[in-house]
């Protein structure tokens, strides 16, 4: 088949045509940058996205459009997702110092200094928030830091206040029983983790720390909660480890052999932990 | 046929189609009201709620909030006839939201508690019955009974009170039953 000039010059200009319609490609480009002004996409990013990914997102967002205080905010709470805290501490630190700056921004830089253990950091940062901003975010990092220094009355009243902020105050009654378990106030540790339990029954954390403060107590036997089998072998290894180091190494070892056989895999530590006492 | 024929049957069809005032015995609905003032948008959503019309409700929350913006009042009115079409996943963020906004109201935090109740929350649906009840300043009793059950559901949360009749049915993937449990009552917006 012999080709016409006339169809030759016909393919030519469709393949230019094809080469016009780039630049509409490159405006949708374009317009991805300001992506970050789409609440969709953004909330994606910090909510179900990779976080270093989200940090890509906001980085390039931010150098998109300077000046963008959601695309700060987002570069900084997605370094502190992607457990990279030292950069997220500037990041806040950098948006904390824009005038646009609000109450939330301080506590959000309060929770990343707590973060990379920067407990003056913190506490200065909190005590620049006034008072009459209360969350709960707020009064959990304040109770934290009252923790780190050991300012027990004021920690109580910070997680009494944090507990009541929410209507799912499991994690905080957990770390405030965690803080009685720190002071070696024992009964009160239990009371609170089994009010986290309460509030929570799925909460393993609190499971794990009811254990320890009942064997604490010298108190080895597993408390009626709901639990898996699974959850069971390790509150028992847990148990045992505590009764161990308490000196108590017959009922420890009971307690190890327990683990083993109600786990419903195998139990490497606590097999391993039995061997060795079994062995020394 | 001749043509003039044909163009007049044309015209008489489209005479056919006004409104009210066309013959009996038609088979198709009468046609929108031109030129007639539109009703509040909420006004209709909350009076479908009330006809148990939730599908037709969700609309005209849709169109409020086209209109006015997702407020707290919107928002809640969305949740809401999603929880009573047993969208509970659809609710739940819309509800969540209603509670957060500014003006949120007691019924709102109850609605938010009887989805919560649904999806076994009890302990989190105690909290927010208790925060509906103290925004109402304890004036309803709805929110007081539905406070009560969550209270016994927390305090013994294997207990199926078979024998009470206040278990509050689950609902199944992909059917979209209303609301079955007997003792725990949305409130109206």
């Amino acid at each position: 088949m012999r080709h016409s000039p006339a169809a030759a010059a016909l393919v030519g200009l469709s393949l230019l045509a094809a080469c016009a319609s780039g630049g509409d490609e490159v405006d949708a480009a374009m317009r991805e940058l300001d992506m970050v002004d789409d609440p969709g996409i953004a909330s994606a990013m910090m909510s179900v996205a990779d976080p270093e990914e989200a940090v890509a997102f906001f980085a390039q967002a931010r150098v998109a459009n300077p000046g963008s205080m959601d695309a700060m905010r987002g570069e900084a709470a997605s370094l502190v997702r992607a457990n990279r805290a030292t950069d997220g501490v500037a990041a806040w630190k950098a948006v904390v110092a824009d005038p646009r700056a609000t109450d939330a921004d301080r506590v959000e830089l309060a929770g990343a200094q707590i973060r990379i253990n920067d407990w003056t950091g913190a506490r200065a940062t909190l005590d620049a928030i006034p008072p009459t901003y209360e969350t709960f975010e707020r009064y959990r990092y304040e109770a934290m830091v009252a923790d780190a220094s050991e300012d027990w009355a004021r920690a109580d009243s910070f997680y009494e206040i944090a507990a009541g902020l929410t209507t799912t105050p499991a994690s905080v009654l957990n770390n405030w029983g965690y803080s009685k378990l720190t002071r070696g106030d024992y009964p009160a540790a239990e009371r609170l983790f089994t009010d986290a339990l309460r509030q929570d029954p799925t909460l393993f954390t609190a499971k794990n720390n009811l254990v320890l403060a009942r064997g604490a107590q010298r108190n080895y036997d597993l408390p009626v909660i709901p639990m898996t089998q699974e959850e069971r072998a390790q509150l028992l290894y847990t148990l045992a480890l505590t009764a161990i180091k308490q000196s108590d190494v017959t009922l420890g070892r009971g307690l190890l052999e327990e683990a083993v056989e109600s786990s419903p895999r195998y139990f490497e530590e606590a097999a391993r932990a039995l061997a060795a006492l079994e062995a020394g | 046929m001749t043509r003039p024929a044909l163009l007049l049957a044309l015209l008489l069809a489209g005479c056919g189609g006004e409104g009210l005032n066309r013959s009996a015995g038609g088979v198709f609905a009468p046609g929108l009201a031109r030129g007639a003032e539109e009703a509040d948008p909420l006004l209709v959503a909350a009076r479908l709620m009330d006809a148990g019309e939730y599908e037709l409700a969700l609309d005209a929350y849709t169109r409020a909030a086209s209109r006015q913006g997702l407020t707290a009042e919107t928002l809640a009115g969305l949740g809401t006839a999603n929880l009573r079409l047993g969208r509970l996943g659809a609710a739940e963020p819309l509800l969540r939201r209603a509670v957060a906004a500014e003006g949120a109201t007691p019924q709102a935090w109850n609605n938010l508690g009887v989805l919560l109740m649904e999806r076994r929350g009890w302990a989190e649906a105690a909290e927010t019955f208790r925060r509906a009840y103290a925004l109402d300043s304890g004036s309803s009793d709805t929110i007081r009974d539905n406070l009560r059950l969550a209270l016994a559901r927390v305090a013994d949360p294997s207990y199926t009170g078979v024998n009470e009749g206040d278990q509050t049915r689950v609902i199944g993937y992909g059917s979209e039953s209303p609301l079955g449990g007997a003792d725990l009552e949305v409130e109206p917006l």
